[in-house]
């Protein structure tokens, strides 16, 4: 190997030069036509959403511009007010269940000895699972006869429900086939939150001297805040949109025990063809959700990112 | 602790740990990993192998719900799905709008993620939020104005609705993962590959994608799912029988069947969770990873 | 002199509008082993990153060899370089790191092949061409790293820290290395690095610098001897120059007529050429090492306060008239902290500063 010339000569052709890490426009080529997509799909749909919920839609699809009219008539319905209660209560309760599910699942995962792999793997089989899928098999799970759930009753000689006919247990047995659905993803979330907790700091809480629900608690918890916010989001976030399972399910019966905002907005708009109004729930749903979204970023994730250092 | 220094007393432990206590702990740890680890197994498993099993039984026997196991196992269940009108039509509406939902998504999201990942130009935060915001709206609630929207286009009961609609809804998720792994080859490799004579095509091919690889599968696995399992679009924007996806087609199979027969149902449902479950074992491995590394969010 | 083979004329870096470099001027001959030393964050870095062409120039010019390259891709400028993190391609076997930039230039199959066996040959990788990067050690790495660079037969070799992420041991063996490679070589090379050992030891040229700027350029010892300034001074040499403020005063001594007084009755002597006027306010720079420690009852008088030995030689700290000052014996010194002890300074061995340039008088 010798020392060497340098190929002199050549003046940079604009492809040579630094363009290629520079500036320029190259860098909004590449985002653009993504972005098309996005917005011109969901942002559109969006912001048709909007317009629609402030027109009228006759028989004829003709539209007329009615100002706030369906938002009136939606907030004084009372059928609304009710779906809008029951959609809260089912948010709570799946984000109660299905997070303290999570977190048991999580530390399960954490501290198993044998096949981790396996059962981690496991565990998120659900998030495969279609909404309808879900819903479908949850029914044949708590079905009257033929129902998993009876057919243990039955062996065990204890009475059998009629699960979905009831309105209470039909509200907890959607809450189960939504937790069923959702729970595996935030497990995973917050497991991988229980691996980045240096093990050490649990040695040292050891010989500080506190036991096993302090340090979960004092510990644990405090240090996988980011990973629980990013739980809840998506934890409320399916709840809050919950359409599919329940569809499938109970169809927002019996007695409309189910009947969550997304079943109503579907019912609105889809069968009695009332866009407007379907389109005010649809705002509806909207606003809650980015709401909540907003606050648990802010909460969970913002707040701790702030003490790190940015990128 | 007091008792660290005490009278040269071991560390913490008060008495001497007898038979009893290490009998205890093991016995408590059994039961403390054990039982959860036992309820996680059936919670997750049970909706499964319950419609595995009734697919092999008899419709009456299931009714009767008298036995766990089938009596007479069988495939007829699954030969009934597989003869029947449509199901041939839905699964290929199914596939080729999942692969059109996860090819083109990831092609975008590559070069998009690709941008965000290493170009410092203005208005890039911006730009990523736009891309990102969509990811907490909610779809279902999308589904008026869509269904509305696509009518007076004309683009009801069409391949081209579904594809627009499920990419829209896909970008976001891929890209969002994908410049997480993007940014995570470190700059320097890409800078020696500069000066290796590599320019952006070819760091991208040689060096960017190979590295972050786990990446690009877990998009495309979690794409492959949005597009499988993807139901409120089609429901908003499908009518014909012909153009319904499998999801659809399970959900419209209750009306569509007079009299119920449970085991043809749960054959369906186990037809249509499959071909995606075996997706997902085959490449379980990296999409848990990047999950539990929290490059999904 | 004539054309450098790397040259920089008022060479300016800005990020965004931040001024990183204000004005770099400096030629580099063929073959030359140039070190760029200085602080983190000086701009070192940047200053190889804008030769490298990973950076753009902001003003002025580079020239490699004759050439103008402020606008050349980085790939055409006829560098290689090696970095801290050694920027192996993770997923590539040796010898498909060692091939990418060949093959990125559609070199022929059986050149490729004589190319990394010489390089293999060279930094001994030959038994580790099929690993892949994880599973080599940290100077396996480099020698890598190294190799990655060779097969390009570079006009020049850019070096950004590339030993800082070994070990002490390891840092001295490929050290030699480097090195002996560029003996055999004599490819010019430019090597940046914040470690003052490395700087004095690998090159032929010194360049120190300090918050963008060019402090000052030379043989290593040169420098070592004589800095210009008191940055260099300070920056340079371990430990550190002691650096005392003082005051230039006439003496009665005809031998030597000034001196410069430290503390108030303490006044050390200056060499005698110096141009410092008695009333100027200088700083009084002598190197550990050449404060010699006397008996108690010669030279002026310091109390121990601190005693370092570490083997081959031993670090004292003692306290002059309230001042801290460091001396370097190679010598055991008995001392303990608290024993008095005389100094005895070496006139010819100071350095003066002014203390409103910093600039040596
Ligand atoms: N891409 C960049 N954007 C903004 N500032 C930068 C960038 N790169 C380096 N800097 C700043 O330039 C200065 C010099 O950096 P660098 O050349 O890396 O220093 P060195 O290598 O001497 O430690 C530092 O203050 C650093 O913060
Ligand atoms: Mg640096």
């Amino acid at each position: 190997m010798s020392t060497t010339a340098v190929r002199t000569g050549t003046p940079p052709t604009a492809r040579e030069r630094l363009g290629d890490f520079g500036w320029g426009t190259v860098p909004y080529l590449m985002v653009i036509p993504g972005l098309a997509f996005v917005l011109g799909v969901l942002g559109y749909a969006v912001a048709g959403g909007f317009w629609l919920s402030l027109h009228e839609t006759d028989m004829f699809l003709m539209k007329t511009y009615v100002g706030l009219q369906n938002y009136i008539a939606v907030f004084n319905d009372p059928r609304f007010q009710a779906s809008l209660v029951r959609t809260i209560v089912f948010v709570i309760a799946s984000i109660a269940l299905g997070i303290a599910m999570s977190m048991m699942f999580a530390l399960t995962l954490y501290h198993v000895g044998f096949g981790k792999r396996f059962f981690r793997g496991m565990s998120l089989v659900p998030y495969f699972v279609s909404g309808i899928a879900a819903a479908v098999m949850f029914r044949f799970v708590f079905t009257t006869s033929g129902g998993f759930v009876n057919y243990v009753l039955q062996q065990l000689g204890l009475h059998t429900p009629s699960w979905l006919g009831d309105p209470y247990l039909a509200f907890m047995v959607s809450v189960l086939a939504n937790c069923w659905f959702m729970v595996p993803f935030a497990t995973l979330i917050l497991l991988g939150g229980l691996q980045t907790v240096d093990k050490e700091i649990y040695d040292a809480a050891t010989i500080d001297g506190a036991g096993p629900v302090q340090t979960f608690f004092k510990i644990t918890l405090p240090m996988i805040k980011p990973m629980m916010g990013v739980s809840l989001i998506w934890v409320s976030y399916i709840s809050f949109s919950t359409f599919d399972i329940i569809l499938a399910l109970t169809a927002g019966g019996p007695q409309r025990a189910t009947e969550v905002v997304s079943m109503y907005m579907y019912q609105l708009a889809f069968l009695q063809l009332d866009f407007g109004q379907g389109a005010v729930l649809m705002v509806v749903l909207l606003l809650f959700n980015t709401v909540l979204s907003l606050f648990y970023i802010y909460f969970f994730v913002l707040a701790d990112k702030r003490t790190e250092k940015g990128n | 602790m007091a008792t660290l220094t005490r009278g040269g007393e071991t560390a913490m432990i008060g008495r001497e740990p007898g038979f009893f206590d290490a009998l205890m702990a093991r016995f408590g740890r059994v039961i403390l990993i054990g039982l959860p680890l036992a309820f996680l197994v059936i919670w997750t498993m049970v909706p499964l192998i319950w419609a595995l099993l009734a697919s092999f039984k008899e419709p009456l026997e299931i009714y009767e719900s008298r036995s766990f196991w089938p009596r007479n196992p069988s495939l007829d269940a699954y030969w009934t799905v597989l003869g029947m009108d449509g199901f041939g039509k839905w699964m290929f509406n199914s596939i080729l709008v999942t692969v059109v939902a996860t090819i083109v998504p990831l092609i975008l999201s590559i070069i998009a993620a690709y941008a965000f990942a290493r170009y410092l130009f203005p208005f890039r935060h911006v730009l990523l939020l736009l891309y990102l915001v969509p990811r907490i709206i909610p779809r279902v609630s999308l589904i008026v104005p869509l269904n509305d929207l696509m009518t007076d286009l004309g683009l009801i009961n069409t391949y081209w609705v579904l594809y627009i609609t499920y990419i829209a809804s896909a970008v976001p998720l891929a890209t969002w993962i994908l410049v997480g792994f993007f940014k995570a080859v470190p700059r320097e490799i890409e800078e020696s590959a500069t000066i290796d004579g590599a320019n952006m095509w070819n760091r991208l091919r040689y060096v960017i994608l190979p590295i972050a690889w786990p990446g690009v599968v877990t998009a495309a696995v979690l794409c492959i799912r949005e597009g499988w399992n993807e139901f409120a679009f089609v429901l908003a924007l499908v009518t014909e029988t012909g153009m319904r996806t499998l999801p659809y087609a399970l959900y419209m199979l209750k009306d569509s069947m007079g009299v119920q027969d449970y085991a043809v149902y749960n054959a369906f449902t186990i037809l249509t969770v499959l071909p995606l479950l075996v997706v997902y074992l085959l490449l379980e491995r990296r999409v848990v990873d990047s999950i539990v590394s929290g490059a999904v969010k | 002199m004539a054309e450098g083979y790397v040259e920089y004329s008022g060479l300016k870096k800005n990020f965004g509008a931040v001024p990183i470099l204000h004005g770099i001027d400096l030629k580099i001959d063929e073959g030359a082993f140039v070190v760029l030393v200085g602080p983190s964050g000086c701009g070192k870095s940047t200053l190889l990153r804008m030769t490298a062409g990973l950076e753009s120039v902001t003003d002025g010019d580079i020239k490699i060899a004759g050439r103008l390259v402020n606008r050349v891709h980085a790939s055409n400028r006829g560098i290689a370089m090696v970095f801290q993190s050694y920027a192996l391609y993770p997923h590539m076997s040796v010898d498909e790191n060692l091939a990418f930039s060949l093959k990125m230039r559609k070199t022929p199959l059986e050149r490729i092949a004589e190319a990394i066996k010489g390089a293999a040959g060279i930094l001994k990788l030959s038994p580790l061409l099929d690993r892949l990067p994880a599973q080599l050690s940290g100077g396996q790495r480099q020698r890598v790293a190294m190799g990655r660079a060779l097969v390009r037969e570079p006009a020049v070799f850019l070096f950004d820290e590339p030993l800082s992420n070994l070990d002490a041991k390891l840092r001295v063996e490929m050290r030699a290395e480097i090195k002996a490679l560029h003996q055999r070589l004599a490819t010019t090379t430019i090597y940046v690095t914040h470690d003052q050992i490395e700087a004095m030891t690998m090159a032929d040229t010194v360049v120190v610098m300090h918050d963008g700027r060019i402090e000052q350029v030379g043989d290593p010892l040169a420098i070592y001897d004589r800095p210009e300034n008191l940055f260099v001074a300070d920056f340079l040499g371990s430990p550190a120059m002691n650096l005392l403020d003082g005051k230039v005063v006439a003496t009665d001594y005809p031998d030597q007529p000034r001196a410069v007084e430290v503390a108030p009755g303490v006044l050390l002597p200056i060499p005698g050429g110096a141009a410092a006027e008695p009333g100027q306010s200088v700083v009084y720079g002598v190197r550990p090492e050449h404060v010699a420690l006397v008996g108690e009852d010669a030279g002026e008088p310091v109390t121990m306060t601190l005693v370092e030995p570490a083997g081959w030689e031993t670090h004292l700290h003692a306290d002059l008239a309230g001042l801290s000052l460091r001396i370097l014996s190679v010598e055991r010194v008995g001392a303990k902290p608290g024993d008095r002890a005389g100094i005895l300074i070496d006139p010819e061995r100071v350095h003066l500063f002014d203390r409103a340039t910093g600039r040596r008088l």
